[in-house]
């Protein structure tokens, strides 16, 4: 039996003597598509966080593909990152002096090797083949957020982590998106997408709700699924 | 650029494509290599001048002869002169003179016979009055004029033992110092006055550093076993805390210029690191070690470094020249000593520079930048 592509269990975070996160047990599916929803301060980002190794539980343990992180140290959370996830922020985050290939290359130099046919292939997989050599500047922002997906996709991670990807786009850009994470999902990627859009939601296979640190509540398409707290 | 990329297109980048960022860091650090460049240009001239210059105040180291004798024979002189090239001997006596064929009583006078060329290309800073002594012509010490009541273009007898001469004055010489008493006659002429052969002493112009000046006092003892070899203390010893002083300041100026251009940078790529903390934080983000990150931006310094180097070794060489005329009256250029050493010294204070802002590359966590903080 293949592990979760995510497990939390009774995971806490603590800032200070605030908490982000209470005791909390999730299991995400490898190839599931997860949509995470609560208002602001819910702790929606910690969890992100932890998902995507960018952070360390005050307790708890966090298994990414059966590995527990919990307690790997900067460098292996860093390694471990550039080999298992891929992220595609809200605000995009390009490099702004790196064109749309280099920006895409550069996930491919932290990994590895930088590929330019294989950075080319992948924006041309989101409609960019002809943006290559724009800056972030010089690309609106549907673009840079499919510039942002493609460096996201190139190192074939297992888990795609977007934080709010629509949050900045347009309806035509919004769709574009949803349909290359759609893609992505359906290419056997595990997706863990936060978003405050209901409608955006739906396009996951299952959906959970943050609040005060503690999963309350899931449902997606209709599916409702009790969580544990 | 989009052709290839790795750490020398993530360090190349931002310095091409952000220009004005860059741009205050770059005119400090050329500001910098252009003053080191010019300094030690100029360090490097200031030894072979400032002895040029000293040359104009003559000998400061003397050979005298042994005790018990009166002269150096000319056989054993001319090696120890031919070692150094600023040298010359100097045969003195003491003649009666008076004005050619005037009644005046004749006054005692020394005289000295030398090489003249030699003896004026050693004395740069004397004043002389009329054209170098040829056979039957010699220079007159202006007080030595003054007591014959002669000029330039009279004639003078002088006697020695009995034997006699008559000079024409070719000119006058005022020196400041005992030359100014004094007859200055083509050597061969005092030394058939004198009947006599060799040097009463030798004059040398050695390079006024303690090393140099020990140097040449070893060799000359060795060449002229017996002599006694005497720098003249007061012009050597003035003369090389001249130097060390002009040294030492050119030193300290540059040490003084790198701490503050090492300021400056540091605080100019502290605010570009100040700036691009989020990318450094993406970059971690995407996998790369604080390492790489910090690789490339300490890398992005050192290219700065490089190509501030090569401006400032252009431009410190034009203001080397100009210093050097001003200061030597000649063109010097930067040698290729001073300019691998301005590159290395502006490439180090880069990256030295772009290492302070290091709490900042170790501060900008991956987590913060999703957080949009």
């Amino acid at each position: 039996m293949n592990p979760p592509a995510i497990a939390l269990e009774n995971v806490t975070k603590l800032y200070g003597t605030v908490a982000a996160l209470q005791s909390v047990n999730l299991r995400v599916e490898a190839g599931s598509w997860l949509a995470l929803m609560g208002p602001s301060g819910s702790g929606k980002t910690t969890l992100v966080n932890l998902i995507g190794c960018l952070d360390q539980p005050s307790a708890g343990a966090v298994r990414i593909d059966g590995t527990d992180v919990s307690s790997f140290s900067r460098r292996e959370l860093t390694r471990f990152r550039a080999e298992k996830i891929g992220f595609i922020f809200q605000q995009f985050h390009l490099v702004p002096y790196l064109t749309a290939l280099e920006n895409v290359m550069l996930a491919q130099h932290f990994h590895s090797l930088a590929d330019e046919p294989e950075a080319r292939g992948a924006l041309a997989h989101v409609g960019l083949g002809d943006r290559c050599h724009h800056l972030p500047n010089q690309l609106s922002g549907g673009e840079q957020q499919r510039v942002c997906i493609a460096r996201a996709l190139i190192n074939d991670p297992k888990i795609i982590l977007a934080d709010e990807p629509t949050g900045n786009l347009d309806e035509t850009n919004e769709a574009i998106v949803m349909q290359l994470l759609a893609d992505a999902h359906a290419a056997g990627r595990t997706i863990v997408m936060v978003t405050h859009d209901p409608a955006i939601a739906r396009g996951a296979s299952r959906c959970i709700q943050l609040r005060h640190g503690k999963i309350e509540e899931s449902n997606a398409r209709g599916l409702v699924t009790t969580l544990q707290t | 650029m989009a052709a290839r990329f790795g750490p020398a297109q993530l360090m190349l980048a931002p310095l091409l494509r952000r220009k004005s960022r860059a741009l205050l860091s770059l005119c400090a650090l050329t500001l910098g290599a252009c003053l080191v460049t010019s300094l030690l240009t100029l360090y490097r001239g200031v030894q072979q001048n400032l002895g040029r210059q000293f040359r104009r105040y003559g000998a400061n180291l003397v050979v005298t002869p042994p005790a018990g004798t009166v002269r150096l024979s000319a056989a054993a002189a001319q090696p120890a002169l031919a070692l150094f090239p600023d040298s010359v001997g100097v045969l003195y006596d003491v003649a009666q003179a008076g004005p050619a064929g005037g009644g005046a009583a004749l006054q005692s006078l020394v005289v000295a016979g030398a090489d003249l060329t030699q003896l004026r290309a050693m004395n740069t800073e004397w004043q002389v009055a009329g054209p170098l002594p040829q056979g039957g012509e010699a220079w007159l010490g202006v007080n030595a004029a003054r007591h014959l009541n002669v000029k330039a273009g009279d004639s003078i007898q002088v006697t020695l033992d009995g034997r006699g001469a008559r000079w024409r004055v070719a000119g006058t010489v005022q020196s400041g110092t005992s030359e100014d008493n004094q007859i200055l006659a083509p050597y061969a002429q005092v030394a058939t006055l004198a009947a006599a052969d060799g040097y009463t002493t030798l004059q040398f112009r050695i390079v006024p550093d303690p090393s140099s000046m020990q140097a040449a006092v070893v060799a000359l003892r060795h060449a002229l076993p017996g002599a006694a070899v005497n720098p003249v203390r007061q012009i050597a010893a003035g003369e090389g805390a001249v130097l060390l002083s002009t040294r030492s300041m050119l030193m300290a100026a540059t040490g003084l210029i790198l701490f503050t251009v090492g300021l400056c940078v540091a605080a100019a790529l502290t605010t570009l690191a100040l700036e691009r903390r989020r990318d450094f934080g993406l970059m971690k983000a995407l996998g790369g070690s604080e390492q790489a990150v910090l690789a490339a931006f300490v890398g992005e310094a050192a290219l700065l470094g490089v190509a501030a180097a090569l401006a400032g070794v252009v431009f410190g060489g034009l203001l080397a020249g100009l210093m050097s005329h001003l200061l030597f009256g000649l063109w010097m250029l930067p040698s290729l000593f001073a300019a691998l050493v301005t590159l290395g010294l502006t490439v180090a204070l880069a990256s030295l520079a772009a290492l302070l802002p290091w709490p900042i590359v170790h501060a900008a966590t991956p987590a913060a930048i999703l957080r949009g903080e």
